[in-house]
């Protein structure tokens, strides 16, 4: 039968951990929630000027043809 | 953030609502782990509520005079996505009026209180607010006694037993 690696540990770690975060204070939590906003908006503008860029190379390609 | 509680500390001040609360995930994040989340649900009271369906236009004037812009169902107010919600609903109403006053920095809001919130989530009962609902347990973020009186007085003890799976007693 396969072994698996024994998670107990892990798990309770990371459960240790949200409660942690939970314990911050509001200002903190907004904080890190503000940080999370801003990656999201460039991630998003990041896509949107790759998207941009890949249709610019296809009509650039498509004129070549 | 604080900004944008001021400004909506003024709209109180100058009467354009009578009464509010922060509910929905930035709530939540006053008793859990922090979660992403991208829109301020603020649930209010107005003096005046014969106004139907236009009893956001007082609001989105007011605030459309202070310069800041309707960005779909929200009004963008300091860089927050603000959505204004009326109260509908003797729960929200009970929950806007015991809500928390708390300060952020150096500004006096008012948070729903964990137990509303819950109770808030399950009347709603998405997957994301059962799941929401397990973190507040999980982190023994309720009022036992506080939670169940509140599920009781709004009817809400066969949704509970559903998401539970237990009898509440």
């Amino acid at each position: 039968m396969k072994e698996y690696p024994d998670v107990t540990e892990l798990f309770r770690r990371k459960a240790q951990r949200r409660k942690r975060l939970a314990r911050l204070s509001f200002e903190e939590k907004i904080a890190i929630v503000n940080k999370w906003r801003k990656l999201t908006k460039n991630i998003r503008e990041s896509q949107g000027a790759i998207n941009q860029g890949s249709r610019a190379e296809r009509r650039r390609v498509g004129k070549g043809r | 953030m604080e900004k944008t509680l001021r400004v909506l500390n003024g709209m109180v001040k100058d009467g354009v609502i009578e009464r509010y609360a922060i509910g929905g995930a930035v709530a939540a994040l006053f008793y859990i782990e922090p979660i992403n989340t991208n829109d301020l649900d603020i649930f209010f009271h107005v003096k005046d509520s014969s106004a139907g369906l236009d009893i956001l236009a007082p609001l989105y004037k007011y605030l459309s005079g202070l310069g800041y812009k309707v960005k779909g169902e929200a009004i963008d107010i300091e860089g927050w996505p603000v959505q204004f919600l009326p109260i509908f609903n003797p729960l929200l109403e009970e929950a806007v009026e015991q809500a928390k006053e708390v300060r952020f920095q150096r500004t006096n809001t008012r948070v729903m209180q964990a137990e509303h919130l819950v109770a808030i989530m399950l009347q709603t009962g998405r997957l994301k607010d059962h799941a929401r609902i397990g973190q507040f347990v999980e982190l023994d973020a309720l009022d036992q006694k506080q939670l169940a009186n509140i599920l009781v007085r709004h009817g809400l003890i066969k949704q509970w037993e559903t998401l539970t799976r237990k009898k509440v007693k």
